[in-house]
């Protein structure tokens, strides 16, 4: 689904990438974890399509097409999700009309039918209901005046909306108590499928704890220093960062 | 032709008799710098409300000429003590009354008037500035203070200006001229007094031109208490490099007219420019506040607290411009007007602008004016405070946001002993 | 109601630039180019007008020529020639018309393509999802059509054009035009005093709640014409009236004045909630051509206990300059103005309102959103005065400058006048852009850069927005996001 090939990228001329290859098929998870300033979020970043971050070489694939010459709205319209480390606020946009132009901005691009305010609803209380969200919720300016739980959990409420092919999660247990990182690793769960992978970025592997990874990568310094299954992750976390990037 | 008035008229008669005996009158370039101002001021004569900037500050009473008003001669409520004083007396440098021994090395405060007798004429940038009372400043400037500090100099203690008017005073305008530079990384506190020692009216017409070389810090500190008969007029221009930080504060409890008039402009990324300050005004006086902020390039920041009490039949008005030009981009500035009206009669004017040209800046300006909070008020009152007492507790509350803003801890424990002085007058 | 729900699909949905550009072929009676006083005779007398307003314009006209075009206003454009513009053009009548039925079906035509209905029938049957509105159409200088009048005189409501008010009403517009803008209030409202060709005239009588939203619809068509339309509306004790106005013109590459005068009286405890989308042809993106809207606006709240409600959204125009104001004299009346302009390439606007407070208790409330995109220039200019006797009177002021782009300028220029001890003012003001996380979180999500910025600049707009009647809301809506076409990327 996903071919990353000796990806380099910068920002503001700083190298933060360092050539990263990566291959992720249909129905696959994989962990990417390194300490703070690896270039997580750049990579993330990176394939969600933010201006700022230059890629002076390499090459993203993404089912058969160059992913690097879409629009991040062209790339979001053909499944790509990222769940934001820090959601941004939106003063004035209700979170429900915001997650209703999302989704028919999808619908439209795959040729389907645009739905109604009425419709929609439906639709979104089924998930909010799944994920233990109240409607007030929808009402409120998107993210504006949400706790850190409650952004993280509208992040994972808009993914099972849009329902992606490939889902980025960049950090998206931080900041959330265990009751709430539950909450949320089981709605990602419930998107696991033969034929949707998942990339998810993390510092800890307390999130691998609810989602189990095909694959961990320790990614340092902007290049991927090794990978394994998850196994690789417990002895991260028994061996730390420094001796594992050393090795 | 409109007629000029009947002040403006009085000092382009006599200016060129005053020019021979004027400081720098052996300097051709000071002389061509006094005959542009002189006909710069000839165009303009002084404001009329007619001028957008001066729309609610009206020198009528001043233009007419000034006049025999007697005021009580005040007594100095609050003290200071600071180990460098320097004095003018009726606009002229006092070294009797000065004590200027032992300034550390690399630092020069001097008198104008001797400068430029001593040929150090380039002090005097001759560029035609529009502003009519500024020329007016410029043609007539007798005396005034120049402070020159050399890189990475530190003073901790503030320096200390006075201007005094005095009884025997033959003349009845003051038309001082300060210059003001700090070298790289210097970091200084000044603190400039306008007061009076008798009740006769004057014009009182300061001009001051500050320049703070890259990282250099200045706490500028004005006290304005002239008599209650008299008229004072004064701009202070600010210019900051890289880094530079001015904070000025100016408490205003004087004067039967006042405009005080600030004008930085920032060059330098990283510099700040604070503007702060409290005016206490009763019976009929007139204070101005017109701060104009030039952001013209990138990545600085200014802000600005100013609080005003208006008793009587006072007015108070803030004008506040803040310019940020194309390009000047990662520039944030802010700026609050507070006044608060204690009497019926009492006015306040406002006019707090934005004027913005990029796109990348966060500004923001807050104005209120309205009476003491009647809840609050009664609050105390019902813990036992008599009214009277309750009212001063919260005018020093509403003073204290601003007052709180100046940094050199002996200037603010003096000017808020001014500001009790003046509540305890009530 | 979410008001920025359908947002979206609609910026997508509209694929031209400006739809209302169209010129329609419409034969016109046209006074003699220039403006003297045999011009302000001859619409006088096309008006059939009685003397008294004849020299009601002559002494407007007179007292003219002896003022100076303002220029203290924000806006720069060359200098207008008014011996270049026709005062006065009609669509020609062939007969007196009896009924709607009869209107020139060209016309008619012009005013479905805007989408405006003048059909009673089509209305009452619910065509087209007409909805339940009457409307007075000015087409140039004369009102066209007028509709449910039948209706509104059951009620004793009088809505028509005020030229036939002049006619069949003349104590009503003897005692109030010119009691609010005086034809010696400003240049422009001079102008308009001395040349007004038609407008709307509203009368709510004692205790009358409006059973529908009045609307006029003015509209450019002629070249090198201007519009100078007056509108009078009176709102008597105890009565409620929701106006509406739209404007629309056609893209010429020439510079035509929009010089209009609306005046409103408001008594003891009636109110007015007046609404506008103005939506002039704003010029291309090189600044060529577009409206000169000079506007003077005003409400005098007479009453105790009156309220006058201004909503503006501008959208158009080359250059907007207008004020519209409350003069709140009744004790506790109450003055609102609700405003959104944008200005997208070379527009420019310098617009705000003035709050005058001389009653007792009287409060006011200003909401003013102003975006700035392309080369544009965007000023709220305001006044909040509290006058001695304003005892207690409040006012909120919130003022905030959207920047779109590092070539335009967002400026805010209030001036506040206290006299009043008791009274409390607030103002804020702020400046900000869209930044460009917001913009990729919305791309992120699927939406192209111009719904991004169409969705976030509406969500800026909100509390503006939320105000207007529900179908204005929605072309409201539509025109923010078309008003910033071309502004990103």
């Amino acid at each position: 689904m996903l071919e990353i090939k000796d990806l380099h990228a910068t920002i503001g001329g700083k190298e933060i990438l360092k050539g990263i290859t990566l291959t992720i098929n249909a129905g696959e998870i994989h962990a990417v974890m390194g300490p703070n300033g690896a270039g997580k979020s750049t990579l993330s970043y990176v394939l969600a399509g933010r201006s700022g971050y230059e890629v002076t070489s390499g090459s993203v694939t993404y089912k058969g097409e160059d992913l690097l010459a879409l629009s991040p709205d062209e790339r979001a319209c053909k499944g790509i999700f990222l769940a934001f480390q820090y959601p941004v606020e939106i003063p004035g946009v209700a979170s429900a009309t915001f997650m209703k132009t999302a989704y028919n901005a999808r619908q439209k691009y795959r040729g389907e039918q645009e739905v109604d305010a009425m419709e929609f609803l439906k639709l979104v209380r089924v998930k909010t209901k799944e994920l233990g969200i109240k409607d007030e919720m929808l009402k409120r300016a998107v993210n504006v005046g949400f706790s850190g739980g409650e952004k993280k959990r509208n992040e994972v409420l808009q993914m099972a909306l849009l329902e992606p092919d490939l889902m980025l999660l960049d950090e998206t247990d931080s900041g959330l108590d265990i009751d709430a990182l539950k909450i949320a690793a089981d709605g990602i769960n419930r998107l696991r499928s033969p034929e949707r992978a998942g990339l998810i970025i993390t510092h800890y592997q307390r999130l691998l704890d609810y989602i189990i990874p095909d694959f961990v990568h320790v990614l340092a310094d902007g290049r991927i220093v090794k990978s394994g299954d998850k196994s690789l992750a417990l002895e991260l976390e028994e061996k730390g960062y420094a001796e594992m990037s050393a090795a | 032709m409109n007629t000029l008035t009947p002040l403006a008229q009085d000092y382009l008669s006599r200016f060129d008799t005053a020019i021979g005996s004027l400081p720098g009158h052996q300097s051709s370039l000071v002389t061509t710098a006094r005959q542009t101002a002189r006909d710069i001021f000839a165009r303009q004569d002084f404001p009329n409300k007619r001028v957008e900037e001066w729309r609610f500050t009206n020198l009528a009473s001043l233009t007419k000429g000034i006049g025999d008003d007697i005021a009580e001669v005040p007594s100095a409520s609050a003290s200071i003590e600071t180990p460098h004083v320097m004095t003018f007396v009726n606009g002229r440098f006092d070294a009797g009354k000065s004590s200027l021994d032992g300034l550390p090395d690399g630092i020069r405060l001097t008198s104008l008037a001797a400068e430029l007798d001593a040929g150090n004429d380039s002090l005097i940038n001759n560029s035609a500035d529009h502003r009519a009372v500024v020329a007016l400043n410029t043609a007539f400037m007798e005396d005034g203070y120049v402070l020159d500090v050399a890189a990475n100099i530190t003073l901790d203690q503030p320096l200390r200006v006075r201007f005094v008017s005095a009884s025997g005073s033959v003349q009845n305008a003051r038309h001082m001229r300060n210059i003001i530079r700090l070298g790289d990384g210097s970091s200084l506190t000044l603190l400039e007094e306008h007061t009076a020692e008798d009740g006769h009216s004057y014009f009182a017409n300061p001009m001051t031109d500050i320049t703070l070389e890259d990282g250099a810090n200045f706490r500028h500190y004005k006290l304005q208490d002239e008599n209650l008969v008299a008229y004072h007029l004064a701009n202070t221009d600010c210019l900051l490099k890289d880094n530079a930080t001015y904070e000025n504060f100016s408490l205003a409890v004087g004067a039967k007219l006042s405009r005080n008039e600030l004008t930085t402009t920032i060059v330098g990324a990283g510099a700040t420019s604070i503007l702060n300050g409290a005016y206490l005004m009763r019976g009929q006086q007139h204070s101005d506040t017109t701060t104009v902020t030039n952001h013209l390039v990138p990545e600085n920041d200014s802000r600005q607290v100013y609080k005003g009490v208006l008793d009587d039949d006072s007015r108070g008005v803030f004008q506040g411009k803040i310019h940020i030009a194309e390009n000047a981009q990662q520039v944030s500035g802010d700026q609050l007007s507070k006044a608060l009206l204690l009497s019926d009669r009492a006015t306040m004017a406002c006019k707090p602008e934005l004027q913005i040209y990029a796109d990348d800046v966060k500004c923001s300006h807050g104005a209120t004016s309205g009476e003491l909070d009647e809840d609050a008020l009664f609050y105390l009152q019902s813990r036992g405070i008599d009214a009277v007492t309750a009212r001063k507790m919260l005018i020093e509350a509403f003073l204290a946001d601003a007052m709180d803003e100046i940094s050199d801890e002996a200037v603010k424990v003096y000017f808020s002993g001014i500001a009790t002085a003046w509540l305890q007058k009530a | 109601m979410a008001i920025a729900q359908e947002t979206v699909e609609q910026v997508a949905s509209v694929s031209e630039k400006y739809k209302y550009g169209f010129v329609s072929d419409i034969e016109a009676d046209t006074a003699p180019i220039g403006l003297s006083e045999d011009i302000v005779r001859f619409i006088s007398a096309k008006k059939e007008e009685p003397e008294w307003l004849l020299e009601w314009r002559l002494k407007a006209y007179r007292h003219w020529l002896t003022m100076e075009e303002p220029e203290w206003a924000s806006v720069h454009y060359p200098k207008i020639d008014f011996q270049d513009i026709y005062y006065y053009s009609a669509p020609k009548v062939k007969d007196k018309l009896k009924s709607l039925d009869e209107v020139d079906p060209e016309l008619l035509e012009v005013y479905k393509k805007l989408g405006i209905p003048l059909r009673e029938q089509e209305v009452l049957a619910g065509v087209e999802g007409a909805y339940n509105v009457a409307v007075d159409a000015v087409f140039d200088s004369v009102s066209v059509a007028t509709t449910f009048k039948a209706r509104l005189e059951e009620d004793g409501v009088i809505f028509c054009p005020i030229s036939e008010a002049v006619r069949d009403h003349p104590e009503l517009v003897k005692k109030y035009m010119g009691s609010v803008v005086p034809y010696t209030d400003n240049y422009y409202a001079t102008l308009n005093s001395a040349v007004f060709t038609d407008g709307s005239f509203c009368y709510i009588p004692k205790g009358v709640r409006c059973p529908m939203e009045l609307s006029t619809y003015f509209r450019i068509n002629a070249a090198q014409t201007g519009q100078f339309e007056r509108t009078l509306i009176i709102a008597e004790e105890g009565s409620y009236v929701s106006y509406l106005e739209g404007c629309t013109a056609p893209m010429r590459d020439e510079n035509q004045l929009h010089a209009a005068v609306v005046e409103l009286i408001i008594d003891k405890d009636a109110e007015i909630k007046y609404s506008t989308v103005q939506n002039w042809y704003p010029g291309d993106e090189n600044g060529i051509g577009g409206i000169f809207n000079f506007v003077t606006k005003r409400a005098a709240c007479r009453g105790e206990n009156s309220k006058v409600s201004w909503t503006q959204v501008e959208t158009g125009s080359a250059i907007t300059w207008k004020y519209p104001s409350c003069i709140l004299q009744g004790d506790n009346s109450v003055g609102e103005f609700y405003s959104i302009a944008i200005t997208n390439n070379m527009q420019q606007a310098d617009t705000g309102t003035k709050m005058i407070h001389l009653g007792k208790n009287t409060s006011s409330t200003i909401i003013s959103k102003g975006i700035s995109a392309g080369r544009a220039q965007n000023t709220y200019r305001g006044l909040v005065r509290m006058g001695r006797k304003a005892e207690n009177a409040r006012n909120h002021t919130v003022c905030d400058s959207l920047l779109i782009g590092d070539k335009c300028g967002a400026h805010t220029v209030p001036y506040i006048e206290n006299q009043s001890r008791t009274a409390k003012i607030e103002h804020e003001a702020t400046t900000s852009k869209v930044s460009e996380e917001q913009l990729f979180y919305c791309q992120q999500r699927g939406l192209t850069e111009e719904e991004s910025m169409a969705l976030i600049v509406n969500g800026f707009c909100k509390e503006v927005l939320q105000k207007l009647p529900m179908e204005f809301a929605v072309e409201a809506q539509k025109l923010v996001g078309i008003s910033l076409e071309g502004s990103v990327g």
